[in-house]
């Protein structure tokens, strides 16, 4: 007891000592990569990610499919799957200024714990996520019992998750997983993630396979759980205009890369990268008329093949010799707004949103 | 629901024991110098050479009451006979060459058969399931590769020159183990350790030989534990940090061993009819061969009764596994439902 009281006292001046981003920070990744080895050569899918992830925002990581965000979200929890190999540094910062972890560096028993404790993720096969001849009470059940926490507290705090998260408790927990619906199932997945009160939910596309009515609903839900439990949200997905209704701060990959990086409202309205740009300018908007929506030309680069200089240039109309000949390293367009680009003050010039920045804002927010 | 699936299933099953008993009532009929026409003959030949003088009518009696059947009446009221007796008096005539009651014949041996066949096939399966789950963990090892080619190889080669062999090497050359009978004939039956320890003894070999036959399982199993691990429970599993061992056996072997279990059910029937080869080869005192015995000497009315047990006992494996299998895959119960 007053050992504990000693610690807490002690803590305290640390923390009001400690850099106050280094406080609010709870993932810093460093030069992260991640390489499979393939038979036609290697395959580079994420590649020298740097990112901070601030305590109890939102991040948005958004790309096309195979941009990497996946394997970026699977190497914060380094559950890249196998034989993908993951390197560089991935920092995780406990709450209460406890000493930080080295993701990357944990045995398998250390692991173990991390996950789901610390971290959990909520990821795109929802549907097939529950083991189907156990009841979905067993998946909550055997969770708390691995993790050696008190099981009747814990079934208390999932029936509140479930309730929450409009179900009812009783019958989702005595339901096999083939009795609820897709949209039940992704709900208690979500109240199974926080089970064990992560700091951190990473949700990888967890809404692709719901009708839109059911990723809208589930949207409004996750945000109404992270006042709640104060949650860091790290959600991934390619649907841009959904992002913007929940994210803070938003990170745009574009093969394998991270490109641009700002709050949701600096994408929106200043988005400084060309492919940022395209990409928003390519949302379809009921809106618009067919013509004003542009796709973009060209297609993604290989991962095995490594392009020289900004892995965009060859779809970019604002490409230049220095484009092609060396990458991009990062320029701060605005506290907090990052991007890969040289042009980037070119871009918004170059590559106009759709109308004027109103019906830009269209494919946004609808509000 | 489930009780109309179950009384279409026991249905299924009354009518599959239905029309074998019949097709091979009618199959024996039709052979030959059937049953009826093989005993008559036998007992003429017998007696003319015997007293001499020929009373057709002793032997009709003689033959009625071996096979249950009248020789004289119709063939459909020696069917209905046949069952009759079958149904109501679960009799199933009296042997031709032993001169004693089929059931208790066959009830007799059935015991020594289910011992060595239920060992065989509880080893065989365990085998099978534990090397290949360790084949499909160990995925493109050596390990895996080894013992997939070895065990195409053991499912290529029949069980009963696995069997054959055992008794030339381990029992003759080496003498490790007896060749023959079910325990040694020096010990009084009965619950002694040591006539136990003869009975497990001299089961060994036919039981090795004959869990090879179960063996092919463990590549189904690899097959099966393969596509579990690349399913998403199983890496939500991992992501959730349960233990290795719960995951390999709740969630890996749970679900690749579901398939398996229709299979085993039914291999009932397959290490049951080939007890019939496997009890010849070492001369053990089952059913299998009793029958083979029959076969050879045109034992017609314990033919049809080994039939019948091998039938039933096949159709309620297959029931039971019908029926309970909603108890260890929830989707079945509900209708087939594969989401």
């Amino acid at each position: 007891m007053s050992g504990d009281a000693r610690r807490s006292v002690g803590a305290a001046p640390d923390a009001a000592d400690a850099p106050n981003d280094r406080r609010d920070t709870v993932f810093e990744v460093r030069g992260l990569d991640v390489a499979f080895e393939m038979s036609r050569g290697r395959s580079r899918v994420v590649r020298d990610a740097d990112i901070d992830i601030y305590r109890e925002e939102t991040l948005g990581i958004v790309g096309e499919s195979g941009s990497g965000k996946s394997m970026l979200a699977s190497s914060l929890l380094n559950a890249v799957v196998e034989p993908g190999v993951t390197t560089g540094d991935v920092t995780y910062y406990p709450p209460d200024g406890g000493d930080p972890v080295s993701v990357l560096d944990l045995s398998e028993s250390e692991l173990n714990r991390f996950r789901w404790e610390e971290v959990a993720m909520v990821f795109q096969g929802a549907m097939s996520s529950f083991n189907p001849v156990t009841k979905v009470r067993t998946h909550f059940r055997e969770t708390l019992q691995d993790h050696e926490r008190n099981i009747p507290a814990g079934m208390d705090r999932a029936r509140d998750l479930l309730e929450s998260l409009y179900l009812d408790p009783d019958r989702v927990l005595d339901s096999y997983p083939h009795e609820l619906s897709g949209g039940m199932k992704q709900r208690a997945l979500i109240a199974l993630s926080l089970i064990l009160e992560p700091e951190v939910l990473v949700m990888d596309e967890p809404t692709a396979a719901l009708d839109l009515l059911m990723q809208r609903s589930i949207v409004s839900l996750l945000r109404e759980l992270q006042a709640e439990y104060d949650l860091t949200l790290v959600f991934i997905t390619h649907d841009l205009p959904l992002l913007t209704k929940l994210a803070d701060r938003i990170t745009v990959m574009y093969a394998f890369n991270m490109i641009e990086t700002g709050s949701t409202d600096e994408i929106l309205y200043n988005a400084s990268h060309p492919y940022t740009r395209a990409l928003l300018a390519a949302t379809p908007d009921l809106n618009v008329a067919v013509d004003e929506m542009h796709a973009i030309e060209g297609s993604k680069p290989d991962p095995v093949e490594s392009i020289r200089g900004c892995s965009y240039h060859p779809r970019c109309p604002l490409a230049d010799d220095d484009c092609r000949s060396e990458e991009p390293s990062m320029f701060t367009v605005e506290s907090g707004h990052e991007v890969a680009c040289y042009h980037y003050e070119q871009a918004a010039e170059a590559i106009p949103l759709r109308g004027d920045a109103n019906s830009g804002r269209g494919g946004g927010t609808d509000e | 629901m489930s009780t109309n699936y179950a009384t279409k299933r026991v249905g299924q099953a009354v009518f599959t024991f239905f029309v074998t008993v019949s097709l091979s009532f009618f199959l024996y009929q039709a052979m030959p110098g059937g049953p009826v026409e093989a005993l008559k003959n036998m007992i003429l030949s017998q007696q003319s050479t015997s007293a001499g003088t020929v009373d057709l009518e002793r032997i009709n009696r003689l033959v009625n009451l071996y096979t249950n059947l009248e020789p004289d009446a119709p063939l459909y009221v020696q069917y209905f006979q046949y069952w009759a007796s079958l149904l109501f008096e679960q009799d199933l005539g009296r042997s031709i060459y032993q001169n004693e009651d089929v059931t208790a014949l066959i009830f007799q041996r059935v015991p020594w058969s289910m011992f060595i066949s239920v060992y065989a096939l509880v080893i065989g399966y365990a085998g099978s399931i534990f090397i290949g789950a360790l084949m499909a963990f160990k995925e493109k090892s050596r390990f895996d590769s080894v013992s997939s080619v070895l065990m195409i190889v053991l499912n290529s080669i029949p069980y009963y020159i696995v069997g054959v062999v055992l008794i030339l090497f381990v029992a003759i050359r080496w003498g490790w183990f007896p060749y023959g009978g079910r325990a040694a004939s020096s010990l009084t039956p009965g619950f002694s350790p040591e006539y136990l320890w003869s009975i497990a003894y001299h089961a060994a070999l036919p039981v090795f030989s004959m869990s090879i036959l179960g063996l092919g399982g463990a590549l189904t199993m690899r097959g099966n534990s393969v596509r579990v691990l690349g399913e998403d429970y199983l890496r939500v599993a991992e992501l959730r940090g349960l233990r290795s061992s719960r995951i390999a056996t709740q969630y890996v072997g749970r679900n690749a061993i579901l398939p398996m279990y229709t299979q085993f059910m039914i291999g009932i029937a397959g290490v049951l009819s080939s007890s019939v080869i496997v009890e010849q080869i070492f001369s053990y005192p089952g059913v299998g061969l009793l029958l083979y015995q029959a076969i050879q000497v045109r034992d017609y009315p314990l033919l049809m009764g080994g039939l019948i047990i091998f039938t039933t006992v096949t159709i309620v494996g297959i029931l039971v596994a019908d029926l309970t299998y909603g108890f260890i895959d929830p989707r079945i119960s509900a209708g087939g439902d594969d989401a």
